[in-house]
């Protein structure tokens, strides 16, 4: 099983927003306070935050086709407001095996991390990579940013990377219609955190929604 | 802040949505009608104003949209009682961007700080001006005053990104750091730090010093317990330490990162750095590390005594023996590569522990060897080994390979690591043209023989034994370059097209195909294959070398152009908006991003590449206009006669340069963009370095750009001197042309001809001599296009000037013969020594192509100059007698250049129609039958027979549904045909270059023939 890599069309819709007549009094960033020190798991981490050089030698990484290579505003602005979310696995010879692009928003019971992107290159499949990765990030979600859930979005075609999402203990919450450039439904699954209890967050939802019907792009 | 008080601007909020709506709904036509209705109830409103501009500027009317936003500033600036609000500047700052006038903007905020000085908001929005224009003393400054207001800690931090930003990008001296340190401290001191983001910062600031005490005590104190992941602060901890000297502490530490993470390679190698005392890994921190970094790790272990050494690499094999101990997890690598760094640093101390590392390599690969990194882990290991001692392990790797995984899939990873290792260490090369054919053989029958592995994989998924088609291609590539016999290399094609019959995603086998096919003259075949790689945004920055040099010497014209203004696009866009996001991460507090941020535009901006695109651009646009003197002028004019680019020639060789490019995946056979072993004779016969040979690269990109730079300015000059009669009459001292362009073009020769090596008298020697058949062409070596670019030049510049006695008391130089001759001799005998494409791969095709669309071109632009001279244009005086026998010597000589340059073109086009209309059938034929003997007795189209054996008849059962259905489509015609047809388009898009070169010379010869 080697196709871990999610493509999520709200990255695109993201990113019309850039000239927008409110964008430079819009933004304001909450920070949650912070928890006494959590040490990571063990075997986790020759990850390390994803920095700018990263960008010029993740090729072999993001020349896989179901990679996609976003515009730099898009990953600059992951990295400036939720640089712990964007990790990096290094190899041997300070090569990029995967990494993993996410972020942190939402309302009351409805905070929860999000994984735009993970991808593991061509050489470091099947060693449990995703895995590591997509546990980092849901321990900063947890930990750190005291989130409910994390959740993300997967084509529903893509049968191999939602049996590893479920392998991971993400459930199915909703199917989102059409979500994948109009085409193609886009399933939205999630995994609580340890915050939400009563694991309210993943009760499946009885029907599809529409793209429109989303609470956040 | 737009709906506070219901106001927008002083406007009511209502009236204004509506105008939000229509633009963000890109309906502009309709916000701009909205916008006219509001200015008539609010003429003076500077807001409304700068709403329509930045309408207008979206609408594309940048004149317009300018005049309205000065006008808006004129009012903010009059009236006093107006409110000054950050949504109207916000809102001009916008528009004064997009319109390149962010100078404009600074200066409303400006403005409006000093009226309202105390106002947070609006000195924000100054602040970001700055961030705009990388002011960094003023972003300082403003910071401060910010922070003066209420020591809020951004504010504080700002300030102190600030200064740190001089020092490292700007030209403040290192002193400032004393500076942000001071402030840091007295802030700490009183209110403490609530960002971890702080901290770090601080530690930077605190480390740039070598104040690495004192950042350890901090860490140490209360405020390290912001940084709430643990490993995270062992890791600053532990550099911190071992850069203060600490050794033996620091390696504590790092051993803690390894017990909590043992997957951590570079604690490792920190960990290792600290019990030899060595700080080589610390210390390559520098902010523009190439992009692949050496294989090889650097260490120093000179200054230890045996006893040291050994008592150092007693422990760490006891703490590495207890990491392996303790991994449940099979697939962490981490401990047994420390096991081989460990053998590793045992050979470089005592030059005799070979065998310990080749033991050490073997385990590994019975560990790991069935993982696709395997090849790539082991390859810095393998360098420290002798060729001989490489030849042992591989030796003992093969006799493993007999009890290989029983797993398959297992057993197919290790089969292929083997092979891998083989091609890493060089192998191949050794081997005989029979070893290799049967070593492709092999591969190809076990890809075949695992294809069932791959049955229920997703067909987007990679396929086990992917790899093996990519190594066979490898290996026909060399059998082919060995022999010279084409079959191998149509061969090499076929595997990887079979290839992406079934697995149609294969990045891989696209880079090796589009180099085969660029190699072959089918250059839009290997564009069309670059193209499916989907390379966007930074990837242009780090993949195009795969197809930019090709497509610079090519013909097609409009794919180039595509793939400049594409590159040009993504690199400007992106240094239009980085200051953008760099002021969001100071708004997010994530400050070690701003620091990041800047430095990588600025890494982007000294991009060789980038460069070398901007020159090229032009250049293309000068290629594409050539055959039209006044659609030439007018690019030469919009490029300031060429002056800019003359500076940038001036400036390259003290510029700095970063190269971006990832040179990983490209071919063995061509390494670099300048290197390519099948036209030539390989350097290195026994292993092929993959390394990034920067420096070569460094004074070849400087040399071509320096070069190329000063093209346009020649080309501008030698159409000025075409433009003046010469008369060479003692009162005008020889010239009738403006003394300094003949003086400027002289000198840019005299340039032009130092970085060919020569000085400018033995340069025309040789010019000359070559020209009269004394001297061979091969004196100008690889420089070919520049010396008959040189020619072209100095015949135009002889027009005006007898230093050299060109006139031979004549009006006319006798340097029009000498680029004739060289010219027509150069490219009849080209075109005479060329076989037909489709059984000589291109070998001189793209010099054909460069001769035609530069010398000849601008040689072009020449006579078109002095026939311009030479044709009266009716209302001209009537000249004299001596004016009228040089225009017809001059005419004589310039009918005699369009001869020449006609008969040429007519040649390169009477070649490139004969290789498109010999028969399609038959060329594919060629191709084909090049495979079709089976291999009886060896030779090309073994491999291609198991591929076309199993396609003939695919067991549906064993391979699935997919794999089948592909295995039947494949068709080796249509790869033929494919090839014939990429082919074909390219020598049509000479051809089409060429007649129309010679229309534009046949009109000019009609015009002529009137004087």
């Amino acid at each position: 099983m080697n196709l871990l890599q999610l493509r999520c069309n709200r990255a695109f819709k993201n990113q019309d927003s850039s000239l927008n007549h409110t964008t430079p009094s819009a933004l304001r960033f909450i920070k949650l306070p912070f928890p006494a020190g959590c040490p990571r798991q063990r075997d986790m981490t020759t990850i390390r935050r994803f920095c700018c050089n990263d960008l010029l030698r993740f090729t072999s990484v993001n020349l896989d086709h179901l990679t996609e290579t976003f515009n730099m505003s898009f990953y600059m602005t992951y990295l400036a407001r939720w640089p712990d979310y964007f990790q990096v696995a290094e190899g041997p010879g300070k090569r990029i095996m995967g990494y993993i692009m996410g972020k942190v928003e939402g309302q009351g019971e409805s905070w929860h991390g999000h994984v735009t992107a993970v991808t593991v290159a061509h050489e470091y499949r099947r060693q449990q990579l995703a895995k590591k990765l997509m546990n980092l990030l849901e321990e900063v979600s947890d930990k750190i940013d005291k989130a409910y859930f994390v959740d993300l979005f997967v084509r529903a075609s893509n049968t191999p990377a939602i049996k590893m999402y479920e392998k991971l203990g993400y459930v199915i919450y909703r199917r989102v219609l059409r979500y994948y450039s109009g085409e193609e439904d886009g399933l939205d699954m999630r995994k609580a955190l340890s915050r939400d209890v009563e694991k309210k967050s993943i009760i499946p939802l009885k029907r599809p929604i529409t793209p429109d019907e989303l609470e956040y792009d | 802040m737009a709906s506070k008080f219901g106001l927008a601007g002083g406007i009511p909020e209502r009236r204004v949505r509506p105008i939000w709506d229509a633009i963000d709904s890109r309906q502009f036509k309709n916000a701009l009608k909205i916008t006219t209705t509001l200015l008539s109830k609010h003429p003076n409103s500077p807001y409304a104003l700068a709403l329509k501009a930045l309408i207008l500027e979206r609408m594309g009317k940048p004149d317009e949209a300018l005049s309205v936003c000065l006008n808006a500033k004129e009012l903010l600036y009059k009236n006093e009682s107006l409110l000054m609000d950050d949504l109207t500047l916000s809102t001009l700052q916008i528009v004064f961007q997009r319109l390149d006038h962010l100078e404009l903007a600074t200066s409303c905020y400006e403005h409006a700080c000093g009226k309202f000085p105390n106002n947070l908001e609006l000195m924000m929005g100054l602040f970001n001006c700055y961030v705009r224009e990388y002011s960094f003393v003023k972003q300082q400054q403003t910071a401060i005053k910010m922070y003066k207001l209420g020591s809020e800690e951004r504010f504080l931090l700002w300030a102190v990104c600030s200064i740190q930003l001089q020092v490292l990008c700007g030209n403040g001296g290192e002193k400032l750091l004393l500076l942000a340190e001071g402030l840091l401290k007295k802030h700490v001191a009183s209110h403490g730090l609530h960002e971890p983001e702080a901290l770090i910062v601080y530690f930077s600031i605190l480390e740039q010093q070598a104040k690495y005490g004192d950042a350890l005590d901090i860490l140490g104190g209360k405020l390290g317990s912001l940084l709430m992941i643990e490993v995270d602060k062992l890791r600053i901890q532990g550099k911190l330490l071992a850069r203060a000297g600490d050794y033996a502490a620091a390696g504590n530490v790092y051993q803690k990162i390894l017990e909590l993470c043992g997957d951590d390679w570079e604690a490792f190698l920190h960990y290792l750095g600290c019990l030899f005392e060595d700080d080589s890994s610390w210390s390559c921190e520098t902010i523009n590390v190439p992009i692949n970094p050496p294989k090889f790790v650097e260490c120093k272990l000179a200054h230890l005594t045996d006893e040291v050494f050994d008592s150092c690499v007693e422990n760490a094999l006891a703490f590495v023996q207890k990491l392996q101990a303790e991994t449940s997890n099979d697939s962490l690598r981490n401990p047994y590569l420390a096991h081989l760094e460990i053998e590793r640093r045992k050979c470089l101390f005592r030059k005799n522990n070979d065998d310990g590392l080749i033991e050490a390599l073997l385990q590994y690969y019975l560990r790991f060897g069935h993982l696709a990194c395997f090849t790539s882990d082991i390859e810095a290991f393998l360098q420290v080994l002798s060729q001989e001692k490489q030849m042992e392990f591989l030796e003992k790797l093969m006799k493993n390979s007999n009890s290989l995984s029983a797993v398959p899939t297992k057993a197919l990873g290790q089969s292929i690591s083997l092979l891998k290792t083989q091609e890493l260490i060089g192998n191949m090369f050794r081997l005989s043209v029979a070893e290799l054919e049967r070593s492709a053989v092999q591969m190809a029958e076990l890809y075949c023989k695992n294809l069932p592995l791959s049955k229920d994989l997703d067909p987007q998924e990679s396929m086990h034994g992917e790899e093996l088609l990519s190594i066979v291609c490898n290996v026909l590539v060399q059998l082919f370059w060995r022999t010279r016999d084409l079959g191998y290399f149509i061969e090499a094609i076929m595997v990887l097209e079979f290839g992406l019959t079934i697995r149609r995603y294969a990045w891989q086998y696209k880079i090796l195909l589009l180099h085969l096919y660029s190699y072959f003259g089918a250059l839009s075949l290997a564009y069309e294959r670059y193209k499916s790689l989907d390379v966007k945004n930074i990837l242009m920055e780090t993949v195009s070398h795969h197809i930019l040099p090709q497509m610079l010497a090519s013909p097609l014209w409009t794919d180039l152009g595509n793939l400049l203004k594409d590159y040009l696009k993504f690199m400007d866009d992106h240094f239009r908006e980085s200051a953008d996001l760099t002021f969001l991460a100071y708004r997010h507090r994530n400050y070690s991003k701003v620091i990041e941020f800047v430095q990588f535009k600025e890494r982007l901006q000294h991009s060789n590449q980038y460069l070398l695109a901007r020159v090229e651009t032009q250049i293309l646009q000068l290629k594409q206009r050539a055959n039209n003197i006044e659609e030439e002028e007018s690019i030469l004019e919009s490029l300031k006669c060429g002056v800019d680019f003359v500076e940038l020639s001036n400036e390259i060789g003290s510029k700095s340069l970063t190269f971006n490019e990832d040179f990983q995946s490209r071919p063995w056979w061509t390494p670099t963009t300048e290197k390519n072993y099948l036209l030539g004779p390989f350097e290195g016969t026994s292993y092929y370095p993959k390394e990034n040979l920067t420096k070569e690269r460094e004074t070849s990109v400087r040399g071509f750009v320096e070069r190329k730079s000063i093209l346009p300015r020649m080309i501008y000059l030698s159409i000025q001197c075409a433009s003046v009669l010469y008369k060479d009459s003692s009162d005008t001292n020889g010239s009738l042309a403006d003394p300094k362009t003949s003086s400027e073009l002289k000198s840019l020769l005299e340039r032009y001809a130092k970085m060919l090596g020569f000085s400018l008298n033995d340069a025309v020697d040789l010019v000359k001599g070559v020209s009269r058949g004394l001297k061979p062409y091969e004196v100008f070596g690889s420089d070919v296009i520049d010396w008959l670019n040189f020619a072209v030049f100095f015949n135009a510049w002889s027009l005006n000037s007898n230093e050299f006695g060109q006139h031979d008391d004549k009006c006319t130089p006798g340097s029009w013969h000498l680029v004739n001759s060289l010219l027509e001799n150069y490219i009849l005998s080209k075109l005479r020594s060329m076989g037909p494409l489709i059984q000589s791969p291109q070998g001189d095709l793209p010099i054909l192509v460069q001769m035609v669309t530069e010398p000849l071109a601008w040689h072009g632009v020449v006579i078109q100059s002095c026939v311009r001279l030479c044709v009266p244009s009716g209302k001209k005086k009537k000249k004299s007698g001596s004016t009228d026998q040089c225009i017809s010597l001059l005419s004589h000589a310039v009918r005699d250049a369009i001869q020449s340059s006609c008969s040429i073109l007519e040649e390169v086009a009477v070649w490139s129609q004969d290789q498109i209309k010999s028969s399609e059938d038959n060329k594919i034929d060629i191709l084909v039958s090049s495979l079709k003997r089976n291999g009886q007795n060896g030779g090309p189209g073994q491999v291609f027979h198991i591929l076309e054996t199993l396609a003939s008849s695919p067991n549906e059962t064993e391979l699935g549904n997919q794999i089948s259905q592909a295995l039947r489509a494949w068709s080796p015609v249509d790869v033929g045909r494919r090839i014939v047809t990429g082919q074909s388009r390219v020598l049509l898009e000479l051809y089409r270059i060429c007649e129309s070169k010679i229309k534009s010379l046949k009109s000019l010869k009609q015009q002529i023939a009137q004087v």
